[in-house]
């Protein structure tokens, strides 16, 4: 930092114009050494996220011919999407598609918040083991964790064979797989960890005392629990539920391999329209579709807990 | 749900919700350990009962040569990625943590955004303007790069909790005993913020090796070896060998994510107050 | 010789945002030598003054000097200041030697030369033999003394001390704060000295400035800080003040003035400096210690009745809690244990024209 020689050349030019110009280079320079160190990162992200990002949307407004792409800008593809006459398949699968997350999210939450609660209240030492142990599946392959699914719930499957030879049951189950049930539950299983952590560490954050005090005040632990507890986690779990059910509207693995062709979602259909089909502009305008409906669900759930928080307080 | 103090005994009491705990664990674990036992049964199809001991599906799958090239794609770009997204991390980190710059919030929510965007998505943007608008070829560079951009903010976070647990007098002291930035980060920042930067590596690496929606995306005539496990999927005869390479990968990742966060919770806490 | 503007801070002003000035066109000259410090509460802005001093921020407006130099833009790490840290910023991955001979990298001294820059600052702290400890197994006040140590290595021009003692418990604290004096006094290094302890800073200081909102109130020896505060704020924050609202009846002759006292009446004061006029309204003030009860009020140029309110027994002396009609709040006075003052007597209060402070509103 060897500025000191030429500001000793500044300070010559009388005390107003030396602080002035002293103080602007000085501001500059501290948050200049901030945004220089978060150039690479923001750089990169700007070529891989922000650039592909405008480049979606910019496709989705052109036409595929073939093998050539006419890029003069149409909305024809969203007019084929919203086309429910016609084309009913997109509404229809990315409505599936949300009531499939949607329900996948619920069961998720459901299983891990007694979970996450016997974590934080009732296991006294090495929380941090149990963490660990909890969390380190997650790790492992996607594709792998899927795919143990398939070969748990298969017609001669792990639970099908284990039943016949048990003698409970003579002929295999149909219902396990390939549907909108086995979709789900393979959903909760590979986010189910992932979900645990934001929830474990909102109840953990829970000051214990604010609980002893209501039970003081006479509350019974139920009482205490749906009044202290509970809203206090609300943040983890909402945290917990938009990371689960953003990204599984666009999984399509997870239907490929136990969906079947009732569980198919709107992320098959993106990929087919990429691969097999070559219609990027309307993958695109697909893509784009879902994300935005994805973004208005949360903002509408968003909302709308602001307002069951205010119902809750009042109780 | 009575928050009852149990300090008899250190294992779990059998409460209904103790009870809860070791059906979750079951659930977690199930599945996923299914694959080793599988990998050793000496039968084509996955069903119960076992049919006994072997390791013949671990012979042949190492014996595949595509399955070797596949690793040695994934292993490639894996530690090329987890060496570069903790770099771009730590600076970053040290950016967001350190100074007050204006519309930091936004940067650093552009950054995590990916995590929070459905990986296809991710996927068939950098596609579109690689082959519409580049007119490339998707290859593991392609890879590498939905790789890094899916990493980064997960070793930036790791980073970030780690280098806000700092006194921050720690490297004013530094400065003031007259070393400059740059050597004040080799002396005292990275020493200190060393078991983040293991956990980035050694997260990031996982989270490629096991990567396969975009890798699936944006490979080209190399595959990862998740991708091709994908492709093996279709050939019920190869199942078992699957099953042997899944449990390998399972076990190895399992022990690599374990040995991060171990490590990343040890070391010298650089939050040391004056007793 | 010492120069009497060592430290030159002219018209320091530094702005956090747009509107938060947390120092406020702040000029003071520290001696050569000098133990000076600041004192104030919490927010009034002396840590960042120090701050400034180090390097760590930069002033918004105005200029600091070092002997002659011009402070600005000098980075903190090229600065000949070196700081203890309030947290004591101790390396913990590092032991005792490390962090002491942290500074001295640069430097590239042969090793033993190192080595017995080193002995001596251990031996200047009486750290002697811990020097292979681990910088996390030290105690509270070792990590201090090892902070100090790792400044004063560097032999810096001035050593600047953020609260050092602050996270001390009071017996520790007393006695470093001796400690430190002496070592002061034998390094001969000028110490800036932060504190918001006003006892502290009486004890250990030269000079102090006191700081309220960014501002400074007044720079003076403990002395004529205790005895002669410039101001109300000053007055109330060291020791303990009574004060009286009154109204300047006659102006000064011969540097007596004639006040009336609110709900006390006509009063003797005795002040040389300012020009008091008739019908100004300002503060008396007067020291508990000041003020004398019953027998030993006899003859005192001032008194007033009162009534004991509670007596708090602190050995050698008590601390009287007094009322008196016409007065809002208790007059507080130091007296000795062997008067018999009992809780609702009725007694006089006495003092001296020249036992209390004329303070403008």
């Amino acid at each position: 930092m060897d500025i000191s020689g030429q500001l000793n050349q500044e300070q010559t030019a009388g005390t107003g114009a030396r602080r002035s110009g002293l103080r602007a280079w000085l501001t500059r320079n501290d948050n200049a050494r901030g945004y220089l160190l978060l150039s690479p990162t923001s750089i990169m992200v700007a070529l891989l996220l922000v650039l592909p990002m405008v480049a979606l949307i910019a496709i989705s407004f052109m036409t595929q011919r073939g093998f050539d792409l006419d890029t003069s800008l149409t909305a024809n593809n969203y007019q084929t999407f919203f086309n429910y006459s016609e084309k009913p398949i997109y509404i229809t699968l990315l409505l599936r598609s949300l009531q499939m997350s949607l329900t996948a999210t619920v069961l998720t939450i459901a299983l891990c918040y007694p979970m996450a609660y016997f974590l934080a209240f009732h296991v006294k030492k090495h929380k941090v083991m149990w963490l660990i142990i909890i969390t380190v599946p997650f790790w492992t392959s996607y594709l792998l964790r899927i795919f143990a699914w398939k070969v748990i719930l298969g017609y001669d499957g792990v639970i099908n064979s284990g039943l016949i030879s048990l003698g409970l049951i003579a002929e295999p189950l149909e219902f396990l797989l390939y549907n909108k049930l086995a979709v789900m539950i393979t959903l909760a299983h590979a986010w189910i960890a992932f979900a645990l952590l934001p929830i474990y560490v909102s109840l953990e954050k829970i000051d214990r005392s604010l609980l002893e005090a209501a039970g003081d005040l006479g509350d019974s632990p139920f009482r205490r629990f749906w009044r202290v507890t509970f809203p206090l986690s609300l943040p983890g779990t909402i945290s917990a539920a938009l990371l689960v059910f953003i990204p599984t509207v666009g999984d399509y693995v997870t239907p490929q391999l136990v969906g079947g062709t009732d569980g198919i979602m709107i992320g098959n259909i993106i990929r087919t329209l990429f691969g097999k089909v070559n219609n990027a502009p309307m993958g695109a305008a697909v893509s784009l579709m879902t994300m935005l409906t994805v973004t208005l669900v949360v903002c509408m759930f968003l909302g709308g807990t602001t307002v069951a928080r205010k119902l809750l307080s009042r109780v | 749900m009575a928050a009852a103090a149990e300090t008899r005994s250190p294992f779990i009491k059998i409460t209904p919700i103790g009870a809860y705990a070791a059906f979750f664990l079951f659930f977690i674990y199930a599945p996923v350990l299914l694959l080793p036992l599988f990998s050793f049964n000496d039968s084509q199809y996955v069903a119960l009962p076992l049919k006994g001991f072997t390791t013949r599906w671990y012979v042949e799958m190492a014996a595949a040569e595509q399955l070797q090239g596949a690793l040695f794609n994934s292993l490639k770009v894996a530690s090329a990625v987890s060496v570069v997204s903790t770099v771009l991390a730590m600076l970053a980190a040290l950016a967001l943590t350190r100074y007050r710059v204006p519309g930091r919030a936004l940067i650093s929510g552009t950054i995590v955004l990916p995590l929070v965007i459905p990986g296809i998505i991710l996927g068939v943007s950098i596609l579109v303007v690689m082959v519409q608008i580049l007119g490339a070829e998707p290859s593991l560079w392609s890879v590498g790069a939905g790789h890094l951009l899916l990493c980064t903010p997960f070793g930036m976070l790791i980073l970030i909790s780690r280098l806000e647990g700092f006194d921050r007098s720690l490297e004013e002291a530094s400065l003031d005993l007259g070393e400059n930035r740059f050597v004040t980060f080799f002396r005292v920042t990275l020493p200190l913020a060393m078991p983040g930067v293991i956990a980035s590596v050694l997260t990031s690496f996982t989270l490629s090796f096991d990567e396969f929606i975009l890798a699936f995306f944006l490979a080209g005539a190399d595959p990862t070896l998740p991708v091709y496990i994908w492709s093996q999927l279709r050939f019920p005869l190869r199942l078992p060998q699957v099953l042997a390479l899944g449990s390998i990968i399972l076990v190895v990742s399992f022990a690599v994510i374990a040995f991060a966060e171990w490590y990343r919770r040890r070391g010298v806490q650089p939050d040391a107050k004056p007793g | 010789m010492a120069r009497a503007d060592y430290i030159s801070i002219q018209e320091v002003t530094k702005r956090f945002g747009s509107q938060v000035k947390a120092v406020d066109d702040v000029s003071i000259d520290i001696r050569q030598g000098e133990f000076f410090s600041l004192l104030g509460a919490s927010g009034c802005g002396k840590t960042t003054l120090l701050r400034l001093l180090a390097g760590f921020e930069q002033p918004t407006q105005g200029e600091i000097f070092l002997d002659g130099q011009p402070l600005s833009g000098v980075p903190a790490h090229h600065r000949p200041t070196n700081m203890v840290f309030q947290s004591y910023a101790i390396f913990p991955h590092l032991n005792v030697v490390g962090n002491i001979a942290y500074g001295l990298r640069k430097e590239r001294l042969p090793r033993e030369e190192l080595r017995q820059r080193v002995e001596e600052a251990l031996g200047l702290v009486k750290l002697h033999g811990l020097g292979q400890r681990k910088a996390t197994e030290l105690s509270g006040g070792q990590r201090q003394r090892v902070a100090l140590a790792r400044a004063l290595i560097k032999r810096p021009k001035v050593l600047l001390l953020d609260e050092p003692l602050s996270a001390l418990d009071k017996k520790l604290r007393e006695d470093m704060q001796i400690e430190l004096r002496l070592l002061q006094q034998e390094v001969g290094i000028t110490f800036v000295f932060v504190t918001h302890d006003q006892e502290e800073a009486l004890t250990m200081s030269d000079r102090i400035a006191v700081m309220s909102g960014g501002k400074v109130l007044q720079i003076a020896s403990p002395n004529e800080l205790y005895e002669r505060p410039s101001c109300v704020e000053v007055a109330g924050f060291i020791g303990q003040m009574n004060f009286f609202p009154a109204e300047v009846a006659e102006g000064p002759s011969e540097g007596t003035v004639k006040l009336e006292v609110d709900g006390v009446g006509p009063t003797l004061a005795q002040d040389g400096v300012r020009d008091w006029r008739p019908g100004e309204a300002l503060t008396l003030a007067v020291r508990p210690e000041r003020l004398r009860l019953g027998a030993e009020a006899q003859g005192a140029q001032n008194s007033m009745n009162a009534r004991i309110e509670a007596v708090a027994y602190l050995g050698d002396r008590c601390h009287v809690h007094l009322r008196a009609p016409g007065l809002e709040n208790a007059i507080l006075v130091t007296a000795s244990s062997d008067q018999a003052l009992n809780q609702g007597d009725e007694v006089q209060v006495g003092w001296q024209a020249d036992s209390g402070v004329l303070l403008v509103n």
